[in-house]
């Protein structure tokens, strides 16, 4: 209990951090606290959610990925493309992901195979990703995405409420943490971006590694895109524009570490939880649009300061039990 | 220690706190002001302007005939990607065939390009053009570009927004108008009762500012019994949008409308609201052909379209009219009509009553 | 301009320039420094020794004030100090500090970085004139063959090295301390900052220094204060002291310090590794180098600093691509495609000489570090590794190794340099791996730990395994080797065959290129 405790700290906090703001959010507006109102909330930290784990994946190995706003709007294009051409839902998911697979993979080589810096290659394929998207689309959206494909991540257990693309985000979350805390993979992932010199001269593949990383953001992306076409039945160039930036804010909030080498599946799903119930919360209470930027950046830089206070906070504990 | 982590407590605490007051504080205000907030700031106001005209009103001033000349005109605009710009870059090309007049469209790649569409403008005017027609990203981005464009005697025509004070004329739709027209008609189909919500895209452009206070005004001036319940920005982002009805859906179930600044938005309120169950109207405004689908399939109730396609080419016609001598006003305003399931079917020019302009050669 | 405000020698010899009183110091959960109580004289060159983790560091910081809080009283010049930082220290203190890492700003020059946060100013601006011609003062002064003007990018460690000196005398230092500052210096360097402390001592400075290399301080100090476990142990008289008596100060007990094999000779005909013609073809680090390792040997590597000997070693266990030559591991060839994953499989890892930026993950704990080259180990059901496991192996090692503190899960950042290389170690003995390449073990590692590694080296050959020691310390690499390769500017410039032949001014010779 205590060793999970320690190990876990940071991502408590940000629960913690959470359940305050829930708590201000229902003393202000108590609709706050309602079931449906819950199930908004995690329906709607899904998309983010999905980014972040995927872009979490390359901030752990030192790196970034910026093209994931832009991967997202593709894969919604390509599915969309198939399933309205009449292919079996099935297959055109499969294909989504594919492309999730081989766009990751493009950023993968261009970081370990060409060694550009990762900010600046993903910064390249953000732009040449939309590019791609425009040019596909000439700018027209996809429409009518039959509910064939759409029932599979939109439709509900039974009439729960509960949406099957909010288990679909938990299974995802599930799978990377899993692969973080549990495969040889994961180790590599937090050796790499802890020293990456050192786990080379130990035996591992960091170029592999690395790939890994990018792949597994494409794919995340992937079936971020997939949720979205499910959402609103229709794909554009232009979906996902500044999505990265709530992505790395959530992975950020959760505990990873912007140099890599530290942050868990856990924490960035408490990171997206967090920006969903402030998100939500917002416009439960009515702030004005424009503050709740100033409000969002405020948590956020507060967030992150709670790295710093966080064995204050565990001495003060220890010092009142 | 200790207060470290309860200051920090604090000010988690004061920032909500804070927000949520700052927040209702700047909707009273907001609201109060209505249509008078834009008028207050002193600018250049097309929807506004004294001796704003309709293109009927233009003809019937000045005469049928349009004299055409041996011009070239320059168009800039913002990105393609974008099927209103796409529609009216068509309009452009059908308006300058029709007139017999040389034309060069250039458009910036993303509507985040402002100094790419300044760079544009400059290059077009010294490659001498005789007038230019554009639609800047901002109100302030072409500024200096128009400038220039005056000193070397280049007639400068601003089309739909944003704005820029000092070309020679604006023509365009009145956006306040936009938000009149939706109100009206949810006035009309509601029985004037019920709560209603507005989502509004990010105010960088003119257009968004007006199409929300045309809205509101309507509803204060008509002494409506609607009620303003809510109004919260989505960056012109369809799953914002989406995901900011959900939220307002599960407060709110006896949420009658919903008025969005665009199409994009709209549609992805209208999945919020299948989703929802709910028996909410949604209208945007734009008119794009994802809308009209939309309305066709009983989803989207209504849209406010602006016509880029006419929009154009009464923008061609007014730039030559002032370029033949006729006294034109500062601003002159386009057709737009809402479009919803009862006249999506209807050709375009039907329902704006459109006559195509008598072009005939300069003396 | 006066550089050295105490050069009037001979004044305040019978004073004490520094004197710490029952100085108490702790972190969260550790005292480290207990009661310590001693005094430098003026003018003297006062030796601090003790093994990694006595406390030498951290009564160091407390002297220049980068720990505020701790308990007892520091006096400078018989006066009650207490300092708000290091900078503080430097500017009311009078007091510097040269440190073990060189820290300079590359792009900058030297007297830029000598200058700087005090730069001489004329009006706003900053007078260049003044600031270089004040920095050739004091560089003549150190007898320094470069000048203020020059960019610090373009000279050699032990000239940077001048630079924070220049910078202790720029601020009318009297009393300046260096913190291992040979670590990074060829021999010849270190021969120079020797002769410039030297000076600095005759014009009146007292100077406190931390070094592992005893012979280096019976050559400088006239005083040595020894400590053990954060307790101040004896100050001993240099002059009328010895190794032993030193070491013994140090470490409670007796331990030979000098490298030397305990166990007879391991080595066999077998050939596990065979490098042929070598070459760096890029870089130009080095050049056809052939050799052969055989099994159970201890092959050592000698030469100065960039002979390209850690070049070499980087290639062998796939860290840098293998341009031009062949590598055959167990007489077979391996493939162009060499990295280190298949250089890990195949049998072959390395210990780099840069144990804090390369040697392992400062964001792991030991079980992790430990672990990471052996973890299809530690599986179960084929797929997941098992925390468990990886524990059970962490702890086997911590008492084969005698890993101190015993905590697996402790950051390996957090222990000391000897722990840490042990630690890497045992990720290598986890491992199937039998060759195992050591480039400078022992580079900051105190005598005790030394002496561990050396018996770890030998219990190694004895299991069978085959070693390449890389080393600068010629007792070490002569002591520890069966045969001995000397490399000098990327070539091997001699093979000495049996121990028989190592003779230490032959080496040498071999080592600055000189033919035999």
């Amino acid at each position: 209990m205590k060793a999970m405790y320690t190990k876990y700290k940071r991502e408590l906090l940000v629960l913690v951090a959470t359940i305050i703001l829930g708590v201000i959010f229902t003393v202000i507006n108590p609709m706050f606290l309602t079931w449906r109102n819950i199930l908004t909330v995690f329906q709607q930290m899904v998309l983010n959610g999905l980014l972040a784990v995927g872009i979490m994946f390359t901030i752990l190995t030192g790196g970034i990925d910026l093209s994931i706003g832009c991967t997202f709007a593709i894969v919604g294009i390509a599915v969309a493309t198939c399933c309205v051409g009449g292919m079996n839902p099935i297959i055109a998911i499969l294909i989504g992901l594919a492309v999730g697979i081989v766009l990751g993979c493009f950023n993968g080589f261009l970081v370990t195979n060409l060694k550009l810096q990762p900010f600046i290659a993903t910064l390249g394929t953000m732009s040449l990703y939309r590019g791609i998207a425009y040019v596909v689309t000439g700018g027209q959206p996809v429409t009518n995405v039959p509910d064939s494909f759409r029932n599979i991540f939109n439709g509900q257990i039974g009439s729960s409420g509960i949406r099957y693309y909010v288990i679909v985000m938990v299974i995802v979350f599930l799978l990377a943490h899993m692969i973080l805390a549990k495969t040889r993979t994961g180790d590599y992932l937090y050796a790499v971006g802890g020293n990456e010199e050192a786990a080379k001269l130990s035996g591992v593949n960091t170029r592999k590694t690395k790939y890994i990383a990018y792949i597994a953001s494409g794919l995340c992306t992937a079936v971020a895109g997939l949720v979205m076409l499910a959402s609103l039945g229709s794909a554009e160039a232009t979906a996902g524009i500044g999505y990265e930036t709530n992505a790395i804010a959530a992975a950020a909030i959760g505990g990873t570490s912007m140099a890599g080498g530290r942050g868990t599946a856990l924490g960035t799903f408490f990171g997206a939880f967090m920006l969903a119930v402030l998100k939500v919360g917002m416009v439960v209470i009515n702030v004005d649009s424009f503050w709740q930027y100033v409000v969002t950046g405020l948590i956020i830089i507060i967030a992150s300061y709670f790295e710093f206070i966080k064995d204050d906070i565990a001495a003060f504990m220890a010092k009142h039990k | 220690m200790k207060k470290r982590f309860l200051a920090v407590l604090m000010a988690a605490t004061m920032v909500v706190g804070l927000a949520a007051c700052g927040g209702s504080k700047n909707e009273a205000d907001s609201t109060a002001a209505g249509s008078e907030a834009v008028q207050e700031t002193g600018e250049f106001n097309p929807d506004q302007a004294e001796d704003a005209m309709s293109i009927e009103e233009v003809r019937e001033k000045n005469g049928e005939e349009v004299p055409v000349g041996d011009y070239k005109f320059g168009m800039v605009m913002k990105s393609l990607s974008n099927e209103f710009w796409r529609t009216l870059e068509e309009g452009y090309e059908a308006g300058a065939k029709e007139a017999g007049i040389k034309f060069d469209v250039q458009a910036t790649t993303d509507e985040g390009d402002e100094t790419g569409q300044q760079t544009m403008t400059e290059t077009l005017t010294s490659q001498g053009v005789d007038a230019l027609l554009m639609s800047p990203i901002s109100d302030s981005n072409l500024t200096s570009a128009v400038e220039s464009a005056n000193d070397a005697g280049v007639l400068t025509v601003n089309v739909n927004d944003g704005l820029i004070a000092k070309a020679n004329h604006y023509v365009g739709p009145n956006a306040f108008q936009n938000g009149l027209l939706a109100a009206e008609w949810i006035s009309n189909k509601l029985g004037d009762q019920g709560d209603v919500a507005i989502v509004v895209g990010m105010a960088k452009a003119f257009a968004a500012r007006e199409r929300t206070a045309g809205f509101k005004a309507w509803i204060e001036d008509n002494n409506s019994g609607m009620n303003i319940w809510a109004e919260q920005n989505a960056d012109w982002d369809r799953t914002k949008a989406k995901d900011l009805a959900a939220t307002w859906l599960t407060q709110n179930p006896d949420l009658k409308a919903i008025f969005c600044n665009n199409d994009d938005m709209a549609l992805g309120v209208v999945e919020a609201v299948e989703e929802a169950g709910t028996d909410t109207l949604v209208v945007g405004v734009d008119g794009i052909g994802e809308a009209y689908d939309s309305i066709r399939a009983g989803k989207l109730d209504a849209t406010v379209d602006s016509f880029p396609y006419y929009m154009a080419q009464v923008a061609i016609e007014c730039t030559l009219r002032s370029l033949a001598g006729q006294e034109l006003p500062s601003a002159v305003a386009t057709p737009q009509a809402l479009i919803s399931a009862e006249n999506v079917d209807q050709d375009a020019a039907t329902i704006i009553n459109w006559t195509a302009p008598k072009y005939v050669p300069a003396k | 301009m006066i550089l050295f405000p105490f050069s009037s020698g001979g004044v305040c010899e019978m004073g004490n320039a520094v004197e710490f009183v029952k100085i108490n110091k702790s972190f969260p959960g550790v005292h480290v420094l207990k009661d310590i109580s001693f005094s430098v004289k003026e003018g003297e060159i006062h030796a601090l020794i003790g093994e990694n983790g006595a406390g030498k560091s951290t009564l160091l910081n407390i002297l220049h004030g980068v720990y505020g809080d701790y308990e007892g009283d520091v006096l400078l010049h018989g006066k009650k100090v207490s300092f708000k930082n290091a900078n503080d220290a430097i500017k009311n203190g009078n007091i510097s500090k040269v440190h073990q890492e060189i820290m300079v700003v590359e792009e900058l020059t030297v007297g830029q970085n000598v200058t700087m946060g005090y730069e001489p100013k004329k009006g706003p601006f900053i007078d260049f004139t003044k600031m270089h011609n004040d920095v050739d003062e004091i560089l003549e002064e150190l007898n320094c063959n470069f000048r203020s003007r020059d960019i610090v990018r373009t000279l050699t460690a032990g000239q940077k090295q001048m630079i924070a000196i220049a910078k202790a005398i720029y601020h009318h230092s009297n009393i300046i301390s260096f913190d291992e500052p040979t670590a990074a210096l060829t021999s010849k360097e270190t021969e120079a900052l020797f002769a410039v402390i030297r000076k600095l001592k005759k014009d009146g400075i007292t100077i406190l220094f931390v070094s592992h290399h005893l012979d280096e301080l019976f050559e400088l100090c006239d005083r040595a204060s020894v400590f053990r476990d954060g307790e101040f142990v004896t100050t001993l008289t240099m002059a009328e002291s010895n190794e032993d008596e030193l070491i013994h100060a140090m470490v409670g007990r007796s331990v030979s310090s000098v490298a030397s094999r305990l166990a007879p000779s391991r080595a066999t005909d077998e050939v596990v590794l065979k490098v042929d013609g070598l070459t760096d073809i890029t870089h130009n680090k080095f050049k056809d180098v052939s050799f052969e390792l055989h099994k159970g040997e201890i092959l050592g590597f000698y030469g100065l600093v960039g002979a390209g000997r850690t070049e070499v070693m980087r290639v062998l266990v796939g860290a840098d691509p293998k341009l031009q030559g062949d590598i055959y591991l167990k007489n077979i060839k391996i493939p162009t495609n060499w990295n280190s994953t298949k250089a890990l499989s195949r049998g072959i890892g390395m210990l780099s000489e840069d144990r804090k930026t390369t040697g392992f993950n400062k964001l792991a704990t030991n079980i992790q570090n430990i672990a990471i080259s052996s973890l299809e180990k530690y599986m179960t059901a084929g797929f997941f590794t098992n925390d468990a496991k990886k524990r059970k192996n962490a702890e086997h090692f911590f008492e084969e190794l005698d890993i101190n503190p015993k905590i697996p899960d402790y950051m390996t950042v957090n222990m000391s340099g000897g722990n840490q290389q042990k630690v890497i170690l045992a990720k290598w003995m986890s491992t199937d791996i039998d060759i195992i390449i050591f480039d400078e073990p022992t580079k900051g590692v105190d005598v005790a730990a030394k002496a561990e590694i050396y018996r770890l080296m030998e219990e190694l050959v004895a299991e069978g395994k085959s070693l390449i020691v890389v080393s600068s310390e010629l007792p070490e690499a002569m002591g520890l080797s069966d045969r001995l390769i000397v490399m000098s500017e990327g070539r091997i410039t001699k093979v000495l065959e049996n121990r028989e032949e190592f003779d230490q001014d032959a080496i040498l010779n071999y080592a600055i290129g000189g033919d035999e």
